[in-house]
């Protein structure tokens, strides 16, 4: 018998600053433990600190590692698309999580 | 939103010009006269951006400023810069050490003082 | 614009020269009271510091001389005396003047100006031996640096920037993203973001730094405006800035070619179009497409793959940069080559010696120091300082202190030792465990302290030095000391030691290392979590190293470790059993004898021998590893330091001194104790490594040397 897959969307508000890192982390954490698909919704994000981007990828390369799937969606503010251009992370502006996944430099197999 | 600033100094004129400089660009600033008022204040006081401290103040000095601030979960990551003068280069790796972020060599200029507080502080 | 502040400053330099003043007379009837120095010294300091910002730089230069000096009465490095006092007065009356004279100050004024400077200076050349006259010099540069072209953009230049962040730079509040917005702001600018150090969610510590970045820059601002960028976590970040010389000349004109010639191969304009587009000095991306000629995605496009050749090239061209990224793992197999040639010249310089050609040995003898340079060489390839793991434990420190109630600071000393990369790595976690044991174990609670006559706030010194191929990492508390008969008392309860044992001091700190011990009263959060200090020295055991315990009651413990610079190579004495070769730790050997075997078998009851007028225990390894065959006429005995005790190994034969790569041991051999490691001699022998702490200690607990091997075995 099969259950059926369940989702766990996360989706933190406002400025994500370093001290958002660690209880990020542990949310996510808890949703790979629970969940078969994980989304990081960037709606509500305003901005967005090196400490947290560091987390999504830790948690692609857990997904890449496990069974979870783990996706990033939702509305990409202009800020954080331009703070993550700027810095390299993307080559052209990316309005999208799902955008963002598909440009974020080394995101997909740097595991080894 | 306009970013928020707590200035330390214990001379007014210091304090007073800082927060003319940071108002005409838009920063909202809080001041305090020396460490123990800041530190009395900082519980109290919601979403600092930026903490800018002199060294040298009676009752609690920069240093011991910047430590205790840092003890407190809502300020372990804030950024605070040191306001320093040359003659005391021990005191910016004193400052580091403490946790700050970095800090202003007076005298200064007002754009010398905008550009590090961009640097730290957006 | 800080002009509108000027009335304000006045007044309150004002009120700060009439309280100096108060100071300076109570200071003449209390010439040493340190609350009175500090305070005048915060008053000069405060003028000086502000004057300069509101246009008084003439107070800002001369009270920087009264603040020096007054900085060194404070600290101690200069006297005060009446005549000081009477000279700091004048000076501060002269600063008054120099308040009301605003900019221009008159020539009388000027007059005084210089001679109160030279009678402060005079005082302070005076009254100490070093008188620094740097420090006086520091208005005029900084007036240069201040002075520093604002409007002469140099020519534009191409720079390569390696920029990777201490781990620890989110905690002191920096903005990473932000630096590089700012590096942008500077010129026009690549950055390739380094991911790989980013592990697994389960694995990060979401508060360290784990990202690094290669940059191009091409700006016009100079070297120190890029450098200024990071200026705040310069000490603790590694930045490499290069220019890009010939290259990026080359780059600069061949950059319109290389983009025409990209989007001619891909046919998406003609050779014409190009040409007559390169005749504007414009970017060709952008004439091109203001020309309708190609759209805006082909030239990115284009750029995209432009950039990637850029890249390529400049990783050949790597002129300009200071330093170089390589992967680690190649640079293990450089020292595993390192290591096989190191072995491969032992052999070549004992078959000189067995041959005796003059030529030979000569050629020998210069390859040996080649060899030895080649290994030095790569070694100090590994080799990174400690201090970059010291914040961490800074930090433990402050944490964990708040967490248990307790008031402690931690020193350190010798950041800049350099250890082996992977050692590093590797001694994090039993160095926060020590230091968290200080902490919960070792410092009194601040009341505590205060009763005992200490100060309120601990100590915890960490400090890291060289000595021959170790480094010496010492954990020094000022606390109560180990608590011995609770120490005891624990042993006694956990049925590690037999009631009514009567064991020296030493023998008793050491039981702390027993596994499962802990003498917390009550379950912390921090220690007494079953993990004890016995994790602790397994793990400095298999770095090769030791743990050496002092602890005196009232005034505190120090933990020493003994770490090796390097695991890979190691120097040892070879020595042969039978048929088997054995390796010893040179650094551990004392000395060798000889011993006849029917004086081995004599003593087998005691195995106690004379050495230097001291009686040592010593144990055949022939017997210990159960080889087969007889002992020959004559033995050796290696007498090696292990712990805090000597012990004697009976070998066949020693062979010599020999240099050795270590491997890990096959699974055939890693549950037998007293074996640290493998090595293979040049002949492709295989040589075993002696762990000679872990023998000494099993040779204690079983001096009979039976069933020495594998302890797995369910006959041991």
């Amino acid at each position: 018998m099969k259950k059926k897959p369940t989702q766990k969307l996360i989706a933190p508000e406002g400025a994500l600053g370093i001290e958002a890192a660690s209880p990020l982390r542990q949310e996510l954490l808890a949703a790979f433990a629970g969940s078969d698909e994980v989304l990081f919704d960037f709606s509500l994000a305003e901005d967005i600190d090196l400490a947290v981007l560091q987390v999504l990828y830790a948690a692609r390369r857990s997904a890449e590692l496990g069974t979870v799937r783990f996706s990033l969606m939702g509305k990409v503010s202009e800020k954080i698309s331009r703070r993550l251009q700027v810095a390299g992370f993307t080559r052209t502006p990316c309005r999208t999580g799902e955008e963002l996944e598909a440009s974020l430099v080394d995101y997909g197999s740097a595991t080894k | 939103m306009a970013k928020k600033i707590l200035i330390i100094d214990d001379s007014a004129a210091i304090r007073q010009s800082i927060t003319y400089i940071l108002n005409q660009e838009g920063y909202e600033t809080t001041e305090a006269k020396d460490g123990q008022e800041a530190i009395d204040m900082l519980p109290t006081l919601d979403g600092i951006d930026l903490i800018i401290t002199d060294v040298n103040m009676p009752n609690l000095d920069g240093i011991s400023f910047i430590r205790k601030a840092r003890e407190l979960a809502k300020y372990r990551f804030t950024p605070i810069l040191v306001l320093t003068t040359e003659s005391q280069g021990t005191k910016m790796n004193e400052g580091k050490e403490a946790g700050a972020t970095g800090w202003i060599v007076k005298p200064f200029s007002a754009d010398k003082l905008l550009g590090i507080v961009r640097k730290v502080a957006e | 614009m800080i002009d509108g502040f000027k009335e304000s400053f006045r007044e309150e330099a004002e009120e700060l020269l009439s309280g100096l003043e108060g100071i300076l007379l109570e200071l003449e009837a209390r010439p040493g009271d340190p609350e009175l120095l500090n305070a005048a010294f915060r008053a000069v300091h405060t003028i000086k510091g502000s004057a300069g910002m509101f246009g008084f730089e003439a107070i800002g230069r001369f009270a920087h001389d009264l603040e020096n000096i007054m900085d060194r009465i404070r600290s101690g490095s200069l006297p005060m005396t009446k005549g000081f006092a009477d000279l700091a007065l004048a000076s501060r009356d002269h600063i008054r003047t120099l308040l009301a004279a605003d900019e221009a100050p008159g020539p009388a004024v000027e007059a005084r100006t210089s001679e109160l400077v030279e009678a402060l200076r005079a005082y302070a050349a005076k009254g100490a031996r070093a008188f620094e006259p740097e420090s006086a010099e520091a208005p005029e540069t900084r007036a240069d640096a201040s002075t520093e072209k604002p409007g002469s953009e140099g020519e534009e230049t191409v720079w390569r920037l390696s920029f990777k962040p201490g781990e620890g730079v989110f905690r002191s509040g920096t903005k990473v993203l932000r630096l590089l917005e700012e590096l942008s702001e500077l010129g026009d600018c690549a950055c390739f973001p380094h991911t790989e150090r980013i592990p697994e969610l389960g694995k990060l510590d979401p508060e360290a730094c784990l990202t690094s970045w290669d940059a191009i820059i091409a700006s016009g601002k100079g070297p120190d405006a890029i450098k200024d960028v990071f200026i705040f976590i310069e000490t603790e970040s590694e930045i490499a800035l290069g220019k890009i010389e010939e290259a990026a000349i080359l780059q600069e004109r061949e950059e319109p070619k290389k983009l025409g010639e990209i989007l001619l191969e891909r046919g998406i304009v003609t050779r014409a179009a190009i040409d007559e587009a390169l005749q504007s000095q414009r970017r060709l991306g952008e004439v091109l497409v203001e020309k309708k000629l190609v759209s805006k995605e082909q030239v990115e496009s284009a750029l995209v793959e432009q950039e990637h050749l850029k890249r390529v090239q400049e990783r050949q061209v790597d002129t300009g940069a200071a330093s170089i990224r390589v992967a680690s793992d190649k640079l293990d197999q450089l020292v595993d080559l390192v290591g096989e040639l190191v072995t491969l010249q032992a052999r070549l310089s004992q078959t000189a010696l067995g041959i005796q050609d003059p030529g030979l040995t000569g050629i020998s003898e210069m390859f040996d120091r080649l060899i030895s340079q080649l290994r030095d060489n790569t070694m100090s390839i590994r080799m990174l300082p400690i201090g970059s793991t010291f914040n961490k434990f800074r930090r433990v420190v402050r944490d964990l202190s708040l967490e248990l109630g307790k008031d402690a600071e931690l020193a350190t000393e010798g950041a800049e030792t350099e250890l082996d990369k992977t050692v590093i790595e590797k001694l994090g976690d039993p160095l926060v465990h020590i230091i968290r044991n200080s902490l919960d174990h070792g410092i009194e609670r601040p009341a505590d302290r205060l009763a005992a006559g200490k100060p309120r706030s601990g100590t915890i010194r960490l400090s890291a030095m060289h000595s021959g191929a170790y480094v010496l990492i010492q954990v020094a508390d000022d606390g109560a000391g180990l608590d011995r008969a609770a120490i005891k008392a624990k042993a006694l309860e956990r049925g590690i030691i037999g009631p009514g044992a009567d064991l020296p001091d030493q023998e008793i700190d050491q039981l702390i290392f027993a596994p499962g011990f802990s003498t917390a009263k009550t379950v912390t959060k921090v220690s007494g979590r079953g993990v004890g200090m016995d994790v602790v020295k397994r793990e400095i055991d298999s770095l090769g190293g030791t743990v050496l315990l002092k602890s005196e009651r009232g005034s505190g413990t120090t933990m020493t470790l003994k770490i090796p610079l390097t695991l890979a190579i190691i120097e040892g004495l070879l020595v042969k059993v039978a048929d088997e070769f054995y390796v010893v730790p040179l650094s551990s050997v004392d000395g060798c004898i000889e011993i006849r075997s029917d004086e081995v078998a004599e003593r087998d009851g005691k195995r106690i021998m004379t050495y230097r007028g001291e009686l040592l225990p010593f144990v055949p390894l022939r017997a210990w590893f159960d080889s087969p065959g007889e002992a020959p006429a004559i033995s050796q005995i290696v007498i090696v330091n292990a712990l805090e005790s000597r012990i004697g190994f009976v070998v066949d034969q020693v062979i010599g001194d020999y240099q050795t790569v270590v491997k890990p041991l096959g699974r055939l051999y890693r549950n037998v104790r007293g074996l640290s490691g493998a090595t293979i001699l040049g002949d492709g022998t295989v040589a075993l490594i002696l762990d000679v702490n872990r023998l000494s200690q099993a040779v204690k607990r079983d001096p009979a040397g039976r069933a020495a091997r594998d302890e797995a075995s369910p006959d041991a």
